[in-house]
């Protein structure tokens, strides 16, 4: 507990050297909260090429409205939000090729569902994956990216989203069953 | 609760095999040599980038829009012919024309071409 305050404060400290523009401070930020913002990105996109696009993006807006945030210690939150909607902007783009995704997804499932001994290969789950979360609502993607991957709570995610705790567990709802059905040759 | 948590898992799984091999002192310093040197500069760039392009556009739409006016103008003229506009009688004025032609922004026209000096140049316009 001891630890998570003494953190908790040098955040603080960090956030408050960058809205002064200490460039050295917000290295020290970007280092601590890289790998939670690459993971939400991940888990709302499916793949590590756009994450870490997006991620890149989101921490350049991230230093530009740095001054912006009047809660320095509500930074982590702050970050993961504006990764959050770079992400689903990203990702609403590339549903704009929906027709061709779903033609592709429907000639990958018969093709594996031909193959069943490609399951082990890594690579095809990451492709499956990635494949599964263009059914996700943009909505049903940052919930499970937020609540599912990155382990904050329903109240913590529903900050992030903008909307009600229930929403966000409607949303984790909608979208297990959904990839529970998309990847239940993965599942055991 | 297990149920819950499966896909959980599954993503779990598949981000950590995602991210294995992610150089992440990569993507920082790549992220931090954009902001101490190359974002401000690039936008500069990118703006000035523009503006030449618009400029270079509102010369090229020039250009094209004078090269059409020319061809347009001289398809519609072509080469000038003239004809006697009467017989020529003897003591009287030579008069001939062209053949009818359209003058830019000023609609259909002939030009009649005579050899007496004291006609004035405007009466010479028949239009």
């Amino acid at each position: 507990m001891k630890d998570t305050c003494q953190g908790q404060d040098e955040i603080v400290r960090l956030v408050r050297a960058s809205q002064a523009g200490d460039k050295v401070a917000f290295d020290q930020l970007v280092r601590v909260h890289q790998p939670s913002a690459m993971r939400v990105a991940l888990g709302i996109l499916g793949n590590v090429h756009d994450a870490a696009e997006v991620v890149q993006e989101a921490f350049v807006r991230a230093y530009l409205r740095i001054g912006s945030l009047a809660l320095p210690g509500r930074f982590r939150f702050w970050m993961l939000r504006i990764v959050a909607n770079e992400a689903v902007s990203r990702q609403r783009a590339a549903r704009r090729q929906v027709i061709m995704t779903k033609l592709f997804l429907a000639a990958g499932l018969r093709r594996r569902s031909r193959r069943p001994e490609e399951r082990e290969d890594a690579r095809d789950l990451q492709a499956a994956v990635e494949r599964a979360m263009v059914h996700l609502t943009e909505r049903e993607a940052t919930a499970i990216a937020l609540f599912g991957l990155e382990d904050l709570s329903h109240g913590e995610s529903a900050q992030i989203m903008g909307c009600s705790v229930e929403a966000v567990r409607w949303h984790v709802y909608r979208a297990r069953q959904k990839l529970r059905v998309l990847l239940k040759e993965y599942l055991e | 609760m297990k149920d819950d948590r499966d896909i959980d898992a599954l993503l779990r799984q598949h981000s950590e095999q995602q991210l294995a091999g992610f150089d992440w002192d990569r993507q920082r310093q790549t992220l931090m040599h954009q902001l101490a040197s190359g974002w401000a500069q690039g936008t500069g760039r990118r703006i000035l980038r523009k503006v030449i392009a618009g400029v270079v556009l509102m010369l090229a739409t020039g250009c094209v829009c004078i090269i059409l006016v020319n061809v347009v103008d001289r398809d519609a003229t072509g080469p000038i012919e003239t004809t006697a506009a009467h017989e020529p009688v003897e003591g009287d004025p030579l008069v001939a024309s062209t053949d009818p032609t359209t003058i830019l922004l000023r609609g259909p026209a002939r030009l009649l071409v005579c050899n007496d000096p004291m006609l004035a140049p405007h009466s010479l316009w028949d239009q």
